[in-house]
């Protein structure tokens, strides 16, 4: 723990936080990670290994930033839920930022 | 009121129903190198997606190839989409998306500037004084030969913005009418400014539905309305 009361693994996912937060929106690409969702009804169910084991990744860095860095936050509160979508795609662009999220997940 | 929080993305997302994104909006000449430096790295790891790729992938679960795939996004209409981005996409083999907010298009050159301003969509200093800051109709046909060129409401507005039949007509429905007389296909999608989700207005969800539209671009997610 350290002063700031922060744990090492909260204190590398704010690097993430910031090094996304830190892009320009004019210039830069923000890489975003978007669900998929039916209105008209049900999804057809994935069943190639692969997309199923990246989506279980990608996933677990959502939940990972969410417990890290937001355990308090209401389940519904969007703008936590946007910033944990770019934070898990970070490293689609050149965004600098230490790789904190794959130790765990990858 | 929809659901569009933590638990519901995590389950989409864990289930495969998720898509990788690059939102890009003012890229100027001097980002050329920095783009395609970007989207090739992109292009290396992974396929980008068409409309047809998106359909199928709504219809049966699959994508076509076997790499993961992205989508890369370019939004208001710029002109640096058909001088920068397009020629980019192009050489690389990528797909584009490009919602266009058709007031930009429609707006005079000589007027563009301060539309801008008016309607948040940002500008880079460089190109000040470049004249034309929105693609033409003539590049918006051009363009959708070959990537995703769809409304993005015409004023660049948002959900709140959008009170009366007037505003309904003139945001959602004519921008749509004018792709679609353009390029001779059917604009896909519709997206609000700031990406306000399918969900929560009724009225407004109608309208997009009604005006032929069948994907609705969320913030956080995509909606297959239609």
């Amino acid at each position: 723990m350290t002063e700031s009361g922060r744990t090492e693994k909260a204190r590398r996912v704010l690097g993430t936080l910031r090094a996304a937060m830190s892009r320009s929106l004019n210039s830069e690409g923000i890489p975003m990670l978007l669900a998929l969702v039916d209105e008209r009804g049900t999804m057809p169910v994935v069943t190639d290994p692969e997309t199923l084991a990246q989506g279980e990744l990608l996933a677990g860095r959502v939940q990972e930033v969410r417990e890290t860095l937001a355990p308090d936050m209401p389940d519904r509160d969007h703008g936590g839920v946007v910033r944990a979508l770019i934070m898990a795609v970070h490293e689609l662009t050149d965004l600098k930022a230490p790789d904190v999220l794959q130790e765990s997940n990858g | 009121m929809a659901d569009l929080g933590f638990t519901r993305h995590i389950d989409a997302i864990r289930g495969g129903h998720f898509l990788r994104v690059v939102n890009y909006h003012n890229p100027p000449a001097s980002s050329a190198q920095v783009l395609r430096r970007e989207l090739q790295r992109l292009s290396e790891h992974f396929d980008s997606v068409s409309l047809q790729d998106l359909d199928s992938f709504f219809e049966t679960g699959r994508w076509p190839g076997t790499r993961p795939v992205f989508m890369p996004v370019f939004y208001e209409g710029y002109r640096n989409s058909i001088d920068v981005a397009a020629p980019i996409c192009d050489e690389l083999g990528i797909t584009g998306w490009f919602p266009v907010c058709t007031g930009f298009i429609d707006c005079p050159p000589a007027q563009q500037e301060f539309h801008a301003h008016a309607h948040d969509i940002g500008l880079v200093d460089e190109e000040n004084d470049h004249g034309r800051l929105a693609m033409s109709w003539d590049e918006v046909q051009a363009l959708s030969r070959r990537h995703v060129v769809t409304p993005h409401t015409a004023s660049h507005v948002g959900l709140a913005d959008v009170w009366n039949d007037e505003d309904f007509e003139r945001e959602i429905f004519e921008p749509k009418r004018k792709m679609d007389a353009v390029t001779g296909q059917l604009a896909p999608a519709f997206s609000w400014l700031r990406g306000t989700a399918c969900g929560l207005s009724p009225r407004h969800d109608a309208a997009i539905r009604a005006a032929g539209y069948r994907y609705h671009l969320g913030n956080t997610m995509i909606h297959r309305i239609a």
